[in-house]
């Protein structure tokens, strides 16, 4: 539960944070001039801040709108992210914000307007029946803080107007009430990150189970909606084999393949000095404590181990699945820039 | 010395008599022109500055010191400050720290479950009856938590104040006598005792996973690690720790003497070892 709220002091009118605040009615609330007053300083403890995080209300200022880093798209010709959210109120223990922020505290930025005038700008550069995708959970869950920060609902009415453009939500949660209310769009993808049951259990912490995840993806796919699955990353542990088999075995048992948009696989993989960090933040854990490779410059699992998970599900998936909808992260374009050997899919 | 510490500080006799009653807080020899107590375990310390900011951050340090540099310490500033708005006698936590000298504003991230009402603190150089609206005023604040936070995290800095006057009852005519001070504080000493025994909780969980590995000191020792070496020694030993509990070190062979320093060997073995060893594991 979130007890204090920080707020920009020039947005304690903003329709949208009242809104927000009456939603959280037991909260302290706190103004501030800046976010960063509250996100930026050192000398902050992320572990003791993620038993219970504050919410940050903000607006975000510069660049909206970024390119995703290479390898990491799913079959559009231009890829992008925004965030309206930095954190998340999960606390997986392989998630490489908590190696990105000093604060674990979820800052919600909420001048929506602004990042949809940025997508517009985006789509306007677009040529010749090019598609751009928009991931919208790369600092953050899409959907976790749905029932507070309205984001959902107030994007899929904007994206569907735009259909050169898709909206990708990423999540661990169930929380798909905006979706369920509402008729589905063909330019979106509700997209789960999944991993087998008895691992989740120990490194998603604080997420819904896999079988509640497996079972809001049915509902939405019987509501007509676009879903992706993410076995991203691909966690090594004992019994690995038969976890990730069973798990698409479960998610293919609930999602038609008609209803997939796209399946992606990718290692646990990390920014070098975000490692070190989590390291010392999870200083028992044996996942962070794992021998790593260096790989279009990041820390990953290492190469052999990776290839032979990504081998084993690539191998699990069912054979009336079209092999286009597959990605594994890096994507070979990004692959042959590295001069890596190409991925067979 | 214990790992984890509550450490308070106080400016005035009259604002630690009543806590250390209620802490059951015991005299320490301490120099320096402060006086200091602590109780039976040296678990929880209390230190009387003065007033001011200078005197603050000097008892913070020297609080430091006096506690043993555990490896997780915990602050709280404990004393009596004005509010324009409050009833005399409220007790308030700070939201917010603000310095009126420097402008500088700290966010403390206040503990969970936290029941007591909170405020933003202004920190003055010189008592006054000019209280801005909605803020706490004392005199020690800003630096107690500028210099704590030195020696701890954002979570486990605090300050609590008892209302002492208003605008109904400014200083002018308030009568803040040792007496009345004391009477003050003693409102404020169950939350005080209770806000102790709330942080010292996360204290330790943040000592207990700052803490060396227990060979570290001697291995660092052993090898005359600098201190970048030292620091490398003891993540790898955390990470040994992690994947492989209970399982004793790989012996270190004597390092080819033309090949850098015993240590920089021992970290590059260690390393090797653990590497070697997870491959072979998860084959």
């Amino acid at each position: 539960m979130i007890e204090t709220i920080y707020i920009e002091s020039d947005l304690l009118e903003h329709p949208r944070a009242r809104s927000v605040m009456k939603r959280l009615p037991r909260a302290r609330v706190v103004s501030c001039e800046h976010y960063g007053e509250i996100f930026n300083p050192h000398g902050q403890d992320f572990r003791l801040q993620k038993e219970n995080p504050a919410l940050v209300i903000a607006r975000k200022r510069g660049r909206m709108v970024l390119p995703v880093p290479p390898g990491s798209g799913i079959g559009a010709e231009q890829d992008f992210y925004f965030s309206h959210l930095l954190n998340c109120p999960y606390d997986c223990r392989y998630c490489f914000l908590q190696g990105s922020y000093n604060s674990a505290a979820l800052v919600l930025f909420i001048n929506y307007e602004d990042f949809m005038t940025a997508v517009d700008e985006r789509i306007g550069e677009l040529t010749g029946g090019e598609r751009a995708c928009f991931f919208s959970g790369y600092d953050g869950d899409s959907l976790a803080l749905d029932a507070v920060t309205g984001f959902a609902g107030e994007f899929l009415s904007f994206f569907e107007q735009r259909p050169s453009a898709w909206l990708e939500l990423r999540t661990r949660s169930v929380n798909t009430a905006a979706l369920l209310a509402r008729e589905p769009i063909d330019n979106c993808v509700v997209a789960f990150s999944l991993s087998p049951p008895a691992v989740a259990d120990l490194f998603d912490i604080g997420a819904p189970p896999v079988r509640s995840r497996l079972k809001a993806m049915a509902e939405l796919a019987r509501a007509g909606w676009k879903l992706g699955a993410r076995l991203d990353p691909l966690l090594f542990h004992d019994g690995w084999e038969q976890g990730y088999k069973q798990l698409i075995e479960d998610i293919f048992a609930c999602v038609p393949t008609s209803s997939l948009h796209s399946l992606s696989f990718g290692p646990l993989r990390f920014p070098p000095k975000g490692l070190e960090k989590m390291r010392r933040l999870h200083p028992t854990d044996p996942l962070l404590a794992a021998p790593t490779e260096e790989w279009l410059g990041a820390r990953v699992t290492p190469r052999d181990i990776h290839e032979k998970m990504q081998r084993l599900c690539l191998e699990a998936l069912p054979a009336s699945l079209d092999q286009s909808r597959v990605f594994c992260w890096p994507a070979n374009e990004a692959r042959a820039s590295e001069e890596l050997p190409q991925l067979a899919v | 010395m214990s790992a984890a510490t509550v450490n308070l500080v106080v400016a005035m006799g009259c604002e630690a008599a009543p806590l250390l009653r209620g802490l059951a807080l015991k005299s320490l020899p301490v120099e320096g022109g402060f006086r200091a107590w602590c109780d039976y375990a040296r678990e929880t310390f209390l230190l009387q500055a003065g007033i001011g900011r200078v005197n603050a951050a000097a008892g913070v340090v020297t609080l430091q010191e006096l506690s043993g540099h555990p490896v997780c310490s915990a602050w709280l500033n404990v004393g009596i400050a004005g509010h324009g708005e409050e009833e005399i006698g409220r007790v308030l936590v700070a939201e917010s720290v603000h310095e009126e000298a420097g402008g500088r504003v700290r966010y403390p991230a206040l503990p969970a479950g936290l029941a007591l009402a909170t405020a933003p603190l202004l920190t003055v150089d010189r008592p006054s009856s000019d209280y801005r609206p909605g803020f706490l005023h004392d005199m020690e604040g800003s630096a107690f938590m500028a210099t704590a936070l030195r020696y701890s995290s954002t979570e486990l800095v605090h300050c609590l104040k008892v209302v002492s006057d208003n605008r109904a009852q400014p200083l002018s005519t308030a009568g803040l006598s040792k007496n009345r001070v004391e009477s003050l504080l003693e409102l404020a000493v169950e939350d005080v005792v209770s806000m102790v025994a709330d942080l010292r909780v996360p204290a330790e969980r943040r000592a207990s996973r700052l803490a060396p590995p227990a060979v570290w000191q001697k291995l660092s020792e052993d090898y005359a690690c600098s201190v970048t070496q030292g620091a490398l020694l003891r993540r790898l030993l955390q990470r040994w720790n992690a994947l492989f509990p209970g399982r004793e070190l790989p012996e270190v062979k004597q390092p080819a003497s033309a090949r850098g320093t015993a240590a920089g060997e021992l970290l590059r073995q260690l390393e090797a070892g653990l590497d070697e060893i997870w491959q072979r594991d998860v084959q």
